[in-house]
């Protein structure tokens, strides 16, 4: 069977690392992707390490497109799309270039069995957070309408200078727990993979999916 | 892959919701929020899971158990094949014809176009071409209003509802008739604009008889151009409507004795080529109306044998010609 997780958050979040360091934790030896921007698309093949290079962190390019990295695994759950989401654009209203990308990210957001919401536990902004929780509370909601798989993730955890357990306890929606992530160091990946894995198995076994967390 | 980015996004969300984003109406969390508020649409991985994999399996059967019709089988197989093979030829990164399956059906009533389009509708949910893949069957009078605007509306209206799926149009060459002010007019143009707008997931079906339906597209140029599959639909033979009647009246635990089946072959040999000849349909009703007979004619029995009870005599038809 096959799984798209969709990995949405604002501009910064940690998503295109995670999305690339994630591929490589699953075993993904070098990176087949595609691109999609302007009703374009292109494909290629990266190294894990050049993907890095060219893609993560800001101004990087195609940090407004939609970018899928497919990685091949062996078992029940033969394919895993990971799809590295244009940001969530937190300017109310919209300039005009970043409407399109909104559109994109819903789109990817929609066609996706799971959904991973990239928080960036590093950043203590009010306004920042009050954006993530709305939006991580709409997500939510929809997520558990379709009947897709609906996850968390505090990213940048290894940037905590307070104990992760403060961060763990913070209730974000409905007294979920933010599940703890660290691309740099690989914290929080094995779970990531188990409730992958768990939603595969799930799906196979034809039971609504659900939202964990 | 699961999520086939050549698709335009208004496929996934509403093209509501996608308007208004694109007019910078509302931001990313109201547009959030109105996601999480729209109809639910059910789980939409974009790659047919193995259950629609099977129902577009199912349909495809069921299509070939249909008596007849072997120009319609060859051309949904070719469908079925072309849409299989674009998706392998996506995986090897080939450029690949956007999928146009808007479709004209001609035919007299009572020769499949429903049954038929009822099927495509479930094969192509199956193989992740349409979202829902229901019917939905209009006429003209569901289409055209009374008054400026009122057409507009009314067929926007059948339009959203057959989104994710098909609009069937039966006797579209309706739409044709009453010349350039009448309101018919306004309702195609705003099909051919809905089949253009929403093409990635919503496909129009026209239908209608053979000989209205080519006048109808001779009288709107352009119009046969943007339906690239154009299926006809004979009538049938006397064998293949006695082969329906037989199958109608199995589905419903009868069956017609050696005589009853001479009679209605004879009947339906004559009736061959007869104008407004209705075909399946008459077949229904004959069968229908045996059925009520044969009760009639049981209901003066003590206790009739199982034979008796399924059993569809002779004089149980109702086919003496007028
Ligand atoms: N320390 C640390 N930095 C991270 C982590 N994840 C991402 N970053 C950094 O955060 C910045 C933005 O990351 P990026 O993946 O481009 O974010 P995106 O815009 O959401 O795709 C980059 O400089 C990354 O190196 C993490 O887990 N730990
Ligand atoms: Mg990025």
């Amino acid at each position: 069977m096959n799984l798209a997780m969709a990995v949405v958050g604002t501009a910064g979040a940690g998503k295109t690392l995670f999305c690339i360091n994630f591929a490589e934790y699953m075993g993904a030896g070098s990176l087949s992707y595609s691109e999609v921007s302007g009703g374009n698309e292109r494909r290629a093949l990266l190294s894990p390490a050049g993907a890095r290079n060219l893609m993560v962190g800001r101004g990087r390019r195609g940090n407004g497109v939609l970018r899928t990295f497919t990685v091949h695994l062996t078992g029940p759950l033969r394919r895993l799309s990971l799809i590295d989401t244009a940001a969530l654009p937190e300017r109310d209203p919209l300039p005009r270039f970043e409407r399109s990308r909104l559109a994109l990210t819903l789109q990817a957001v929609a066609g996706a069995d799971l959904i991973l919401l990239l928080i960036d536990v590093s950043c203590a902004d009010p306004a920042h957070e009050e954006f993530n929780e709305r939006a991580e509370g709409s997500l939510a909601a929809y997520c558990r309408q379709q009947g897709k798989l609906f996850l968390t993730g505090g990213s940048k955890a290894d940037l905590l200078k307070r104990a992760p357990e403060k961060h763990r306890r913070r209730p974000l929606y409905a007294g979920a727990n933010l599940l703890l992530i660290s691309s740099v160091t690989g914290l929080g990946f094995a779970r990531v993979r188990g409730l992958i894995r768990g939603g595969a198995a799930l799906s196979a076994a034809g039971s609504s999916r659900q939202v964990i967390n | 892959m699961m999520f086939p980015p050549a698709r335009s996004p208004h496929q996934y969300m509403g093209p509501q919701l996608y308007r208004k984003i694109e007019k910078g109406e509302i931001g990313t969390l109201e547009a959030l929020h109105q996601l999480s508020e729209a109809h639910p649409r059910g789980p939409a991985a974009q790659e047919p899971s193995q259950r629609e994999q099977a129902a577009a399996a199912a349909a495809l059967w069921e299509l070939n158990q249909l008596v007849g019709l072997s120009e319609v089988k060859k051309t949904v197989e070719e469908i079925g094949a072309y849409i299989e093979i674009g998706k392998q030829r996506e995986a090897h990164h080939l450029n690949c014809e956007p999928l146009v399956l808007h479709m004209i059906f001609s035919g007299n009533p009572g020769t499949g176009k429903t049954t038929v389009a009822r099927l495509l509708g479930r094969l192509f949910q199956g193989l992740g071409v349409l979202s829902r893949g229901h019917l939905v069957e209009v006429e003209r009078a569901d289409l055209v209003g009374e008054y400026i605007g009122h057409t507009a509306q009314k067929t926007r209206e059948q339009v959203q509802k057959a989104m994710g799926g098909m609009l069937f149009v039966d006797e579209a060459y309706s739409l044709g008739r009453g010349g350039a002010k009448d309101f018919g007019k306004e309702a195609v143009d705003l099909l051919v604009k809905a089949m253009e707008d929403y093409r990635h997931d919503f496909v129009l079906i026209l239908a209608g008889y053979s000989r209205e339906m080519a006048s109808f597209l001779k009288l709107n140029p352009g119009l046969s151009s943007r339906f690239p599959i154009q299926i006809a639909y004979p009538d049938y033979s006397a064998a293949e409507l006695l082969e329906i009647a037989a199958m109608m009246a199995r589905r419903r635990h009868y069956s017609f004795s050696g005589a009853a089946k001479a009679k209605l072959q004879r009947f339906l040999s004559g009736r061959q080529g007869e104008l407004n000849f209705s075909n399946a349909r008459l077949v229904r009703n004959i069968l229908e109306k045996a059925i009520r007979r044969q009760a009639l004619r049981l209901s003066g029995r003590e206790e009739p044998g199982r034979e008796e009870l399924i059993t569809l005599e002779a004089a149980d038809l109702a086919v003496e010609r007028s």
